[in-house]
């Protein structure tokens, strides 16, 4: 505390965690599980998963490119970063299966860990879940939850003192499956009643939508449903639904006229593990290699005695665990990677908008650790699934890493 | 029920067997641009160090052996230092000997020649002195006597006279 360079480092933290709190605090952060799509190439969705997945590959590609390019035997630059991790992987294999089989795992057990890492470590850059394109919300194209944004010289911004809103939609009148079937609804047909339903939903979250801007922004009109009482006969009649759509409609118009926006964003860039179908394919990839290996190492028929045998009623029992242990190998690969980023982006989502300065940062320390990890106990698991699937049952016990008891 | 669960999780075929794609161009190019290249150089490097390494033990078991050789060719001199000096020793101990013998004799020599010498000078001396006396004791005699003995009669006479005495130097 002697030190004048520590108190004014922790004067200054303390005065950035106040601003912060004070001014710089955005709205609650809207939790979208599915990767957003930003535009459709055909049949493929580009998800922003996608863009950022495939930016790593570029990276990586790049990366590996320039380290390659010129390699000389007394290492200098980025050779000798990029060949340090390399050879750390490289003698981690030899030291896991040995050299021939080492040899024949590295490449995927390196590509596995270097991708997932450089993945997790470039979803923690600042420009990823914050920029992104605006999808309108309305009554059609409705979510719970919206931001209003203020929109100048074409460019949406959320600005600090702007809140979530949140749509809270009254489905009760909608339940005419919950009603015990008077006479009368009894003679409407299941496909006029399912419409009825959605068109029903569709007021209510028309009603939401108008409720909630009128409540915020002072746009449109305070009852919609008063408005337009006269319009129907009431929750699932098709023109009361159309007035209250209009109704909602215009309010839109009039904060879109006074520069605002409803909507959310779909970050152009999210971090690749975020989404179920990056750890998901990586965890196939992982997998063919695996049952590849174990193939051309033992023998097709070979192989598959490890898992159907007919030789003792217990070996059958165990090869058939065995079997399901291998396909639910591909599930606890996919969500313990998935669970854990997805975690992790929500984590630092939530804390910047608590305390959007200073106190965010061990958290972003806490990712990067938990980046590596992953990406390592991706990568291992699938190294020493592969020295199983190559050691015959008979020398089963022996070849077992320890690992395998300590990452599971 | 599983199947909307995976759907609102957001699995999606088209995406998924992109996501393949984009792994399996990474396996590959890294494969061919980083890994193979790299592995070459990682195992040209252990094999120049493997060299390497043995060279120096060869150039250890080298130099151990030469070292061995200047000590025992070191030894091997101080031997012959150590055996030419004792021959040396040897050499002149034996000379000095020699020398020692040679002025012995010749001292021995030099004294018998002198003795020899002075051997004779005192037997010409005695003779001398005998004749002398002889002369003297005539010369006396003949005094006494006078001319009753002739010269001849009394030389003989007398040299037996000295036969019978001690002297008996040449004469």
């Amino acid at each position: 505390m002697k030190n004048p360079k520590t108190i004014l480092t922790i004067v200054g933290a303390l005065v950035l965690l106040l601003a912060g709190f004070l001014f710089m605090r955005g709205p609650k952060p809207i939790i979208e599980i599915k990767a957003e799509t930003l535009a459709y190439l055909g049949p493929f969705p580009l998800a922003n998963t996608y863009v950022s997945s495939a930016a790593a590959v570029l990276v990586l590609i790049v990366v590996g490119w320039f380290a390659a390019r010129k390699l000389s035997l007394i290492p200098a630059g980025i050779q000798n970063l990029v060949e340090s991790v390399l050879e750390a992987g490289y003698n981690l294999c030899v030291a896991t299966a040995g050299e021939k089989n080492g040899r024949r795992f590295f490449p995927v057990f390196m590509t596995i860990f270097i991708f997932i890492w450089v993945a997790n470590w470039m979803a923690l850059l600042p420009f990823f879940n914050a920029i992104g394109a605006v999808e309108p919300v309305s009554a059609h194209e409705f979510r719970k939850e919206a931001v209003v944004m203020s929109k100048s010289a074409g460019i949406a911004l959320i600005k600090p003192s702007q809140k979530t809103v949140k749509f809270d939609v009254n489905t009760s009148p909608c339940t005419f499956d919950a009603t015990p079937p008077a006479a009368s609804q009894s003679r409407v047909p299941p496909a006029e009643r399912a419409k009825q339903q959605s068109d029903c939903i569709l007021g209510q979250r028309a009603i939401a939508v108008v409720e909630a801007l009128y409540k915020k922004d002072h746009v449109g009109v305070a009852d919609p449903a008063a408005a337009c009482a006269s319009a129907g006969t009431g929750p699932g009649d098709h023109h009361y639904t159309e007035c209250l759509v209009g109704q909602s409609e215009t309010a839109l118009a009039q904060l879109k006229a006074s520069g605002k926006e409803l909507g959310i964003i779909a970050p152009y860039f999210r971090s690749m593990n975020t989404d179920i179908n990056s750890p998901l394919s990586i965890a196939i990839m992982s997998a063919i290699f695996v049952e590849f290996w174990g193939i051309t190492a033992l023998g097709f028929f070979k192989y598959l005695k490890k898992f159907f045998t007919i030789s003792s009623p217990i070996n059958f029992f165990v090869g058939i665990l065995e079997f399901i242990a291998e396909l639910a190998r591909l599930i606890s690969f996919t969500f313990r990677l998935f669970g854990n980023m997805l975690a992790g982006e929500i984590l630092l989502l939530v804390m910047t908008f608590l305390m959007p300065f200073v106190v965010a940062l061990p958290f972003y320390g806490l990712e990067m650790f938990v980046g590596v990890i992953q990406a390592f106990v991706f990568a291992m698991l699938t190294l020493v699934f592969a020295v199983l699937a190559v050691s015959t049952h008979d020398t089963h016990g022996e070849h077992e890493p320890l690992e395998v008891t300590a990452l599971h | 029920m599983l199947i909307l669960g995976i759907a609102d999780l957001g699995i999606n075929l088209p995406l998924l067997v992109g996501q393949l794609v984009n792994f399996t161009i990474l396996l590959v190019v890294l494969r061919l641009v980083a890994y193979g290249p790299l592995m070459k150089m990682l195992d040209g490097r252990r094999e120049r160090i493997r060299e390497s390494l043995s060279a120096a033990e060869e150039m250890r078991t080298k130099a151990a052996e030469s070292d061995r050789q200047v000590h025992e060719q070191i030894e091997a001199a101080r031997r012959e230092g150590q055996a030419l000096v004792a021959q040396a020793q040897e050499i002149s101990q034996r000379i000095q000997a020699d020398a020692r013998a040679q002025a012995q004799t010749d001292a021995e020599a030099l004294i018998a020649r002198a003795r020899n010498e002075i051997q004779l000078e005192r037997d010409s001396a005695i003779a001398e002195l005998r004749k002398e006396f002889a002369d003297t004791a005539i010369a006396a005699a003949e005094k006494v006597i006078n001319a009753s003995l002739d010269r001849g009669q009394h030389r003989r006479l007398i040299d037996e006279a000295l036969a019978e005495s001690r002297f008996k130097g040449a004469v």
